[in-house]
């Protein structure tokens, strides 16, 4: 294959992945009204659009298929037949294995086997029953998104040179908050720098008022900002029409992205990252020299590389960020089949589907949040007949959310189930030799649902095909902690379980403690540092042979020697030599002291990870290159709490 | 052995360690920089020094010294560390000196005799070949890497067989 047919198929691979999905959320938003016209013409001419695709390309098998599928939906879409349960997964089935087409042709690896699935499709458009009732549907709600409607009047310093710019970055900003329902001037205006100082946008937001002022105060070069609310327009014909309107609806479908958004390869974005990494190291090493040699006017210089490379840093880093609804819509598909195959019914509520999160820590999350949602339906929801015994309605929810808190995303799966036995767990745990029968006082209920993430760990008698084999949990809790974040489980016994995940919203640049040792440095997440103190500050005791710090409020907290950590020094008596200074760090909800000869002050570093040769290594989480090309050491507060005080 | 491919003549890198010569397939070596100390890494595998900076990356320097031979390497001015593609992704390996890149015909290699090298570090061998008057033992890369650590549970392990 040549170069440009490459390119094409790329292009073709990726569009018509967005046409497929579109479908399937067409389609089991048809399941879930059947009389909704609006879908069925999304479902209709997605088979259009791919047909044409796939012929442009001579994927013969999908253009035949595509083909058929259309041709079946024009029968839905002109009312001679209602769209039943079995048509809706007939067409489900017929996206599977235009996939697979695609997969099978786009590799040129043959043909593939469409027979089956094509002569289903054939018989279905033919059956045709009577014509099917189909009522005068009730209007689609509007989409009004979430939140009150405001106003943000921005005004620009008079001295700001690229007034455009800052707008921009305004708007941006508020994007990230809210939605941005129109600005005045228009935005082109405002991207032409075609106004005065100042300029309004109404948005849409959740978010309390004053944080929308303060992140636009923020914004370089932004002199005054005023917020206020604005009422609600009145619903008008032009946004939504009362009647549906099957054939003439001019709504693009399905719905793709528009052109101020442009589909770079992600190898780009990721050596943009890097290179800006690059950069923060090359600058703090050229601060470095001025500090040095003492030069004000280089350091002038360098204050304006400072803003304009924290700046770079920030629009590279949110090219990055992508929406969780991004993995999300691929759910309520496999909940449903799932809540199918085991006899439950089961809807699917997602919720916070704009969001945004870093690629990575999005790729990631992909597979732990697929093993929560199958625990919610396999274990979580009963079955009707139990549901309805219990006085709950037969059909179970289970709820996908994603919300910001500062600066971390916070995932909840939660469902309206059966809930979790705190003593079957406890019982499971002591019989595992996980905890001692006797210590039963000394956990909460959440310490003792988080046994669940224990390795090997199930309560379930029978392992079903889906979930229960005990793997699972541990994996989630792992890949979690891994990028950062915590898990946390809050259950109520028979009103359901709730699953928090906790991720941080970017991996690759952090604040950062710089602390040596020797001549070896190290870097604390300032995100994991309480306080810094002098050894003055605290008392120094022994408990049971082990060293703690008592804090002058009376908290205690076990301490260690940065020291003997690192490795760079053995276990030896004293917790603390003369000078040395208290750094306390958290992980969750524990506590601990270290003692730490110098500190050398806050940085911004840049993670790079560690070899898989280190995999498995306590205390440690990454490391940094430093202004003068050395390496430091990223400790990792989680693994190195769970190390031996 | 297939008439082509005993004359098929692979490129290797040629190294020595102490008084023993070995090649690693020139195809794995990513480049050959100057020797430079390692930051340690508490509690890494025996034989992995620490990490290095190759140019904005932060690599695993192993000294194969103490793989190999359980003699921890000498830095001298002669000193390189190879930088090779490996199974866990780039890694430095730290060697005495690097002499020579040679072309080697696949049909000469001999199997590496076991008994004589010893069953723990043989496996890291791809075979042994005549090059001028010396013998050169020829390294599977992958092979030749220390073990990471697992740790699992909150318990260390630090074990130093081979050291």
């Amino acid at each position: 294959m040549s170069d440009d047919m490459s390119a094409y198929r790329d292009v073709f691979l990726s569009e018509s992945a967005e046409y497929l999905q579109a479908m399937t959320e067409g389609l089991l938003a048809l399941e879930a009204e059947p009389n909704d016209l609006e879908p069925v013409e999304t479902v209709f001419r997605g088979a259009h659009s791919l047909k044409g695709m796939a012929a442009a390309m001579a994927y013969g098998s999908t253009q035949e298929l595509t083909h058929k599928m259309e041709s079946l939906m024009d029968t839905v879409r002109r009312r001679v037949q209602a769209a039943d349960h079995e048509l809706i997964d007939l067409m489900l089935r017929a996206i599977d294995v235009v996939r697979e087409a695609i997969a099978v042709e786009s590799a040129g690896t043959g043909e593939a086997s469409i027979e089956g699935i094509v002569a289903e499709l054939v018989a279905r458009a033919m059956a045709a029953p009577a014509a099917a009732e189909v009522p005068s549907g009730k209007a689609p709600a509007a989409d009004t998104g979430e939140g009150a409607l405001f106003q943000a009047r921005i005004t620009l310093e008079e001295a700001c040179v690229l007034k455009g710019v800052r707008a921009y970055m305004a708007i941006k900003r508020l994007s990230h908050m809210s939605t941005v329902v129109e600005t005045r001037p228009s935005a082109r205006e405002i991207e032409d720098e075609r106004f005065d100082r100042s300029f309004e946008v109404v948005f849409r937001t959740s978010a309390a008022p004053e944080a929308v002022h303060n992140a636009l105060i923020a914004v370089t070069e932004v002199e005054n900002v005023v917020v206020e609310p604005v009422a609600e327009p009145a619903p008008s014909a032009s946004t939504q029409d009362a009647s549906p309107r099957p054939t003439s609806s001019a709504r693009p479908v399905p719905k793709l992205s528009e052109t101020q958004t442009v589909r770079i390869s992600i190898g780009h974005l990721d050596a943009m990252v890097n290179l800006v990494g690059e950069l923060v190291i090359i600058r703090s090493r050229l601060e470095r020299i001025a500090r040095d040699a003492d030069l004000p006017e280089l350091g002038d210089t360098l204050d304006a590389l400072e803003r304009v490379s924290a700046e770079l840093q920030q629009e590279v880093m949110q090219t990055r960020m992508v929406p969780v609804g991004n993995i999300f819509n691929r759910f309520p598909r496999m909940v449903r089949d799932l809540a199918r195959d085991l006899g439950k019914d089961v809807t699917l509520e997602t919720d916070g589907l704009d969001i945004e999160l870093d690629r990575t820590v999005l790729d990631e999350i992909g597979d732990p949040i697929v093993h929560l949602l199958r625990n919610c339906v396999d274990h979580g929801v009963e079955t009707p007949e139990e549901r309805v015994a219990a006085g709950k309605s037969e059909r179970g929810t289970v709820r996908l959310a994603a919300e910001r808190e500062r600066e971390q995303i916070r995932i909840t799966v939660s469902d309206d189930g059966r809930g979790l036995d705190v003593g079957r767990i406890w019982s499971a745990a002591v019989a595992r030799g996980l905890v001692e029968e006797s210590a039963r006082d000394s956990y909460s209920e959440h310490d003792i649902f988080l046994f669940v993430c224990a390795p090997g760990f199930s309560t379930v008698e029978q392992a079903t095909k889906v979930s229960g084999r005990g793997v699972g949990m541990d994996v989630v809790k792992g890949k979690i902690e891994y990028l950062g974040g915590t898990i946390s489980i809050t259950s109520t016994p028979g009103e359901g379980t709730s699953i928090s995940l906790r991720l941080p919203l970017t991996l690759a640049i952090i604040q950062a403690l710089l602390l040596a040792c020797g001549d070896q440095v190290f870097a604390v997440p300032l995100s994991a540092v309480d306080e810094v103190l002098g050894l003055d500050e605290v008392t120094l005791e022994t408990v049971e042979g082990r060293w703690v710090t008592v804090l002058r409020d009376g908290s205690v907290i076990p301490i260690q020697r940065l020291d003997v950590v690192c490795g760079v020094a053995e276990p030896g008596e004293a917790a603390a030599d003369p000078g040395d200074h208290i750094v306390i760090i958290h992980s969750g909800e524990e506590m601990r002291a270290l003692t730490v000869p110098h500190l050398i002050g806050r940085q911004e570093i840049v993670i790079k990870p560690l070899s898989a040769l280190f995999r498995g290594l306590h205390g440690i989480g990454g490391a940094t290159v430093l202004g003068d090309g050395h390496v430091a050491l990223i400790l990792d507060p989680r693994t190195l709490l769970k190390m031996e005080g | 052995m297939d008439e082509l491919l005993i004359a098929e003549q692979r490129q290797y890198v040629l190294f020595r360690l102490r008084s023993e010569e070995y090649g690693l397939a020139i195809k794995r070596v990513q480049s050959i920089i100057r020797y430079e100390a390692a930051t340690p890494v508490p509690r890494a595998p025996a034989g992995v020094d620490g990490v290095i900076n190759l140019r904005g990356q932060v690599i695993p320097l192993v000294d194969l010294g103490r793989v190999l031979l359980g003699e921890p390497l000498v830095p001298t001015q002669a000193s390189r560390i190879i930088v090779v593609e490996s199974s866990v992704g780039s890694v430095g390996l730290a060697v005495d000196v690097v002499y020579e890149v040679a072309s080697i015909a696949v049909g000469d290699v001999k199997p590496a005799p076991a008994a004589a090298l010893g069953a723990e570090t043989s496996e890291a061998f791809e075979g042994v070949v005549s090059h001028g008057d010396r013998l050169v033992i020829l390294l599977d890369a992958d092979k030749a890497l220390p073990k990471p650590v697992f740790m699992s549970g909150g318990q260390l392990q630090e074990d130093g067989a081979d050291v």
